[in-house]
């Protein structure tokens, strides 16, 4: 393998790693811009889209669908999504929004004391749910040499998901009416909710899309790796709020810069720096910091918020 | 005339003190029952008359106005039986020298949380790094002790100013970053620090620091029981008095500062800082300096921990470590010591005794501290805007007599 | 009016006085003809740890209720379990728990090898019997000479002498390695490095991973390229599973072999087909050659415990079994159980004999090799895949591709 392979065959695994990383970044760009608020739990609706896929793969496998791949998967990123994304409304509407007007802290607090309460449940409830879980692997396996270059189908196939999903959530937010009232609740909620925008109604549409596009990062993760966690979403939280900042907040496609680049570093980190493999996650933190000290408005980020 | 007033409200003369004692000796009483009382009856009893006696209370406001009053006119009698049952616990507690423990790593907290109240509560300042900088002053110590043989005094006196200096390596990240930002500054440091103690070789690595030596001051050892003549304490006793000496000494210099011009200048800083920049306050300044400080107080605790159980290592540093400080400070009440120690309480020594309901202990506390927040977003005990309070306490006589002319209420 | 509400008060705080005077004094227990003993048991309960430490607790109690059962026992025993979350300063507070109740004989303690070790002093001040069943860090025994510190399970040295020696034996030459950066994964590295050089395998890269990573695809990039004939595992299954996994994906087909963190059940069932011909080491004899390793199982099952007793629920039941038996010999004193316990010699158990060395440090004269055949890790000289069996190790077929073999 020469210099030049090894550059592309890391960067085809740090592109798929910060592909998920930009999903979890969508939701925090979301909940950041309509509530003002960071929602730690987050990274544990990517957890629970995993799961809720996992259950749901169980009853199918009872009930004997597995036979028609491709529907059984759109049933299960369908499903999970759904599910995942009802769960985040109802525990948004009882415990996120009472709290958004409340000082940045207090919010912070309840939402990290949300995730820990998702997560626990998880490994509570779910049967033997502190053992890592295995998930089925249902997309194709084979892969394509391109000289001594490796791309395996199901990384396109996540990758290719991966950029369908932000372009549509781009869409929904700045093509039609409900993106244009979650615009206008982010740029002023009092001013939009003058001009007829149904708050509350914004605000469940806007926890409806974060869940469900980290409910997909979740599932993806799960196929990517072949196995799910329950304590899976902590990190990934911080690293989504992360790409997120780094990306711009506020900004969707800031999301995916954001997550592919932390993706990059992480994995050039690993594969070039002397104890890279151990000291990544140091590297691309020790980023993160210059970029909100020199940047913070982020590579996309359009003003500069006063909001504290 | 006011003070007549006042004097009424409150219940006179030795039943005022009696009553004062046995409110405090009731409250005592119901928590190192807690302790003592191996399954969790006492626990749930408590919780019971706890909740009887806030509904009761808030029905019957006169009652309980008077019995502020009371404890406010008993403040020094007061005070000494607060002081006299701290320092009977390790007494109680013979039998449970666990128990002794935990109530020594809840005061640790509060004094990491003291420092973090300066930099939250009283400046505004997010401080998601608690553990890590707890890790600096607990290897500094540890390391120092190890390597150089030096004194106790000496390292906890190095572990606290250590931890001040080093972040000062965050000086302009906490200058430049506010809000949601100065949070995710914050937690990447933390993060850096424990994978960096983790993977560099002097700090020990993974295996962290063991057989540190424990307490000793002048040749006296804290791993010694503590007699007394005519009782023999565990040697607990030893670090708890310690640490019940450091706490009072932390809290009145946090109460000091916090009275002074400087909690004054932080508090114009925490509330509008554009304003204090343009009235003159020397903003940077006062952020450095309160941040400094504080960390030099979690520094403390973290040394204090490393001479106390002989053995740290990373995982004693972890991110869910610095939740809790800020849970604490924030539960308890922002910029106010009380609050922290009945947070220290409520989050250190509660989530002890609730192990036996096992497996859905974390789930109850992450849903116990969201419904406490949603409930009580200002903390427990909330602070009272401060300067205005003291004025209308400082000037009672005269201010009364102006609302009365406008035919107001007291507030 | 105001001396009523005083008078109410008092009565309140008499009440209660008495009230908590009285829970405190009636604690449970008592009643009964046989005195009571506690033995503590501690380890994970909750966290990412919390499944081998569910099969050790459910084994430990296995033990207790097998005791009690017992019409000959001349006490009854309670079993008290604590958690130590996996967490040195959570597992302080769970030794001194135990520690504080002169109830408590002994304690079998900690699966996780940085609590065990910090744990290790206040065994020793309180003396306290501490019988180490599942941490596998040498310095736990070896480091210190307390004499209260006994251990059941081996140590990491002797899984790595054993799995260095038994690379050369099947002809490999060359690894790669990849570990966790806790102090699990980085001792195994060490003392895998230390034997390796001393038989002569090359070591071509080590790789260090945080215990909460996903993604390895970088790691295995790199060592795709150095194409080595084994990769080496030192970590827990959480790390094991994707590790493997992503493996698989990458098509190195370079024998995988991993430590005892991976021989657990949630590695195979997780990984399916693609756990086949993984190989990990365990200290120990396999269950199934002892006559007591099948009672043992059937016991576990009929006792209707729903999770599996894991690698090291059988030392947890065999540390219970000696706690007992020096209990039953010499009383429910500490200090003579302590020494009780240190003359262990050549006793027969369900894991082989167990003699305690000067440091409490039982010499296992075994240890077992075992490789994931079926979706069930099978001892490897029993499986198909043993020398001259119908299956060839992935690693071999491996190797004679590239015609190093």
């Amino acid at each position: 393998m020469s210099v030049l392979d090894m550059i592309i065959q890391q960067s085809i695994n740090g592109l798929m790693l910060g592909i998920m990383y930009s999903l979890v970044a969508v939701g925090f760009t979301l909940y950041f811009g309509v509530l003002n608020v960071i929602n730690f739990s987050h990274g544990d609706f990517f957890m629970l889209g995993g799961f809720m896929a996992l259950i749901l793969y169980g009853i199918a496998d009872t009930l004997g669908w597995t036979q028609n791949v491709p529907l059984l998967i759109i049933y299960l990123f369908l499903g999970s999504m759904i599910l995942t994304a009802l769960i985040a409304i109802i525990t948004a509407r009882i415990c996120v929004k009472p709290v958004s007007k409340a000082p940045m802290l207090i919010s912070l607090l309840v939402t990290l004391g949300l995730g820990i309460a998702i997560r626990e449940a998880v490994r509570v409830f779910y049967p033997r749910g502190s053992d890592p879980k295995g998930f089925p692997t249902l997309l194709p396996q084979g892969s394509l040499s391109i000289g001594n270059i490796v791309i395996r189908y199901e990384n396109v196939i996540i990758f290719v998901l991966g950029v369908l999903v932000i372009v549509v959530v781009n869409y929904l937010i700045t093509k039609t009416k409900m993106g244009m009232a979650i615009r206008a609740v982010a740029q002023d909620g009092e001013a939009a909710m003058m001009m007829g925008v149904d708050l509350d109604r914004t605000i469940d549409i806007t926890f409806l899309i974060g869940a469900a596009v980290a409910a997909v990062a979740g599932i993806m993760n799960g196929f990517y790796y072949g196995q799910i966690m329950f304590n899976m979403g902590a990190m990934m939280g911080v690293i989504g709020f992360s790409a997120s900042v780094i990306g711009g907040l506020g900004n969707v496609y800031g999301a995916i810069v954001g997550g592919i680049l932390f993706g990059l570093l992480e994995t050039f980190a690993a594969a070039t720096l002397p104890m890279g493999a151990e000291n990544k996650r140091v590297f691309a933190f020790f980023i993160v910091i210059l970029f909100l000290v020199f940047k913070p408005t982020g590579i996309l980020g359009e003003k500069v918020y006063e909001r504290v | 005339m006011a003070n007549n007033q006042h004097e009424k409200e409150a219940f006179r003369g030795t039943g005022g003190l009696l009553l004062t004692l046995g409110i405090e000796l009731v409250l005592y009483a119901l928590i190192m029952a807690i302790f003592l009382d191996h399954g969790g009856t006492t626990l749930i009893i408590d919780v019971i008359l706890a909740a009887a006696a806030i509904v009761y209370f808030k029905r019957n406001h006169a009652l309980a106005d008077k019995i502020s009053a009371t404890l406010a006119a008993n403040r020094k009698a007061a005070w000494i039986g607060v002081i006299v049952l701290l320092l009977a616990v390790p007494f109680v507690l013979q039998a449970s020298a666990y128990w002794l423990f935990i109530v020594i790593t809840a005061g640790l907290f509060m004094m990491a949380c003291l420092g973090l109240n300066i930099q939250l509560g009283s400046t505004g300042m997010m401080n998601l790094a608690g553990a890590a900088f707890q890790a600096f002053g607990a290897y500094t110590a540890g390391l120092l002790a190890l390597n150089y043989g030096l004194p106790t005094w000496l390292t906890l006196l190095a572990g606290a100013l250590v931890t001040g200096l080093f972040s000062i390596l965050l000086f302009i990240p906490v200058l430049k970053t506010k809000g949601h930002y100065l949070a995710l500054v914050t937690i990447a440091f933390q993060f850096m620090v424990v994978i960096l103690v983790e993977n560099m070789e002097w700090t020990g690595g993974p295996q962290g620091l063991k057989n540190i030596p424990l307490m000793n001051f002048f040749g006296y050892s804290f791993n010694e029981p503590l007699n007394l003549g005519f009782i023999t304490l565990h040697k607990y006793a030893n670090y708890y008095y310690f640490t019940l000496l450091l706490l009072f000494a932390l809290g009145i210099a946090a109460h000091r500062i916090y009275h002074s011009w400087v909690g004054v200048t932080a508090a114009t800083i925490r509330d509008d800082e554009v304003a204090a920049q343009t009235n003159g306050v020397q903003v940077n300044k006062w952020k450095l300096t309160l941040f400094v400080l504080g960390n030099c107080f979690i520094g403390l605790s973290g040394a204090f921990y490393s001479h106390m159980v002989g053995f740290i290592s990373p995982p004693n540093f972890a991110f869910d470590k610095s939740l809790v400080m800020v849970s604490i400070v924030i539960l308890g009440g922002m910029d106010n010591v009380l609050g922290i120690i009945l947070g220290a309480f409520l989050l250190i020594i509660l989530p002890e005794k609730l192990r036996f309901i096992q497996d859905y202990r974390f789930m109850i506390y992450g849903i116990v501290l969201i419904v406490m927040l949603i409930f009580q977003p200002r903390g427990l005990l909330p602070f009272v805007p401060r300067s205005y309070a003291e004025l209308i306490q400082r000037y009672r006589h005269k201010l009364l007599q102006g609302k009365k002319a406008q035919g107001g209420q007291e507030a | 009016m105001q001396k009523r509400t005083f008078a109410s008060l008092l009565v309140i705080f008499s009440v209660v006085l008495i009230l908590s005077l009285v829970f405190t004094a009636c604690g449970p227990g008592g009643g009964g003809a046989k005195k009571t003993v506690k033995i503590a048991w501690i380890g994970p309960l909750t966290g990412g740890n919390a499944g081998p430490g569910i099969g050790g607790r459910n084994s430990f109690e296995l033990a207790i209720k097998e005791a009690n059962a017992n019409p000959n026992s001349k006490y009854t025993y309670e079993a008290v379990f604590i958690d130590d979350e996996c967490k040195p300063e959570v597992g302080v507070q769970a030794a001194l728990k135990a520690a504080s109740d002169p109830e408590v004989i002994a304690s079998v303690s900690h699966y996780c090898s940085m609590v065990a070790i910090s744990t290790v002093d206040t065994f020793h001040n309180n003396g306290l019997a501490d019988i180490v069943w599942g941490a596998v860090l040498p310095a736990i025994t070896y480091g210190n000479d307390y004499k209260e510190v006994f251990r059941v399970n081996g140590t990491m040295i002797q899984q790595n002498k054993v799995h260095a020696e038994d690379m050369v034996k099947w002809g490999y030459k060359t690894v790669s390695i990849i570990h966790d950066t806790s102090d699990y994964g980085r001792g195994h590295m060490e003392y895998f490095s230390e034997s390796a050089k001393e038989v002569g395998l090359q070591i071509l890269s080590v790789q260090g991973v945080v215990t909460d990573q996903q993604d390895f695809t970088t790691e295995l990039t790199k060592i795709k390229a150095e194409d080595p004939d084994v990769i080496y595992f030192g970590g827990l299954a959480p790390l094991g599973i994707p590790l493997r996994k992503q493996m698989v994906k990458l098509d190195i087909r370079s024998q995988f072999d991993g430590t005892s963190g991976i021989k657990n059940n949630s590695f195979n069932e997780a990984l399916g087909p693609d756990a086949e011909g993984v190989i990990s080491y365990l200290e120990g004899a396999p269950l199934e050659e002892l006559p007591g390793g099948m009672k043992f199982k059937q016991a576990y099952e009929a006792a209707g415990y729903k999770e599996p007793p894991e690698a090291y629920g059988p030392f947890a039941y065999v540390a219970a079994q000696l706690a007992i038996e020096a209990i039953e010999k010499v009383g429910p004193d500490r200090q003579k159980v302590v020494d009780e316990l240190a003359t262990t010699k050549g006793k027969d158990t369900i894991i082989g004999e167990v003699t305690f060395d000067e440091y409490g440090q039982n010499i296992v004269p075994l240890v077992t090799a075992y490789v994931s055949e079926n979706g069930q890790w099978v001892p490897l000289s029993q499986s198909s895949y043993k020398e001259g069996g119908t299956k060839e190790l992935p690693g071999i077929t491996f190797m004679k591709e590239k015609g190093r073999r």
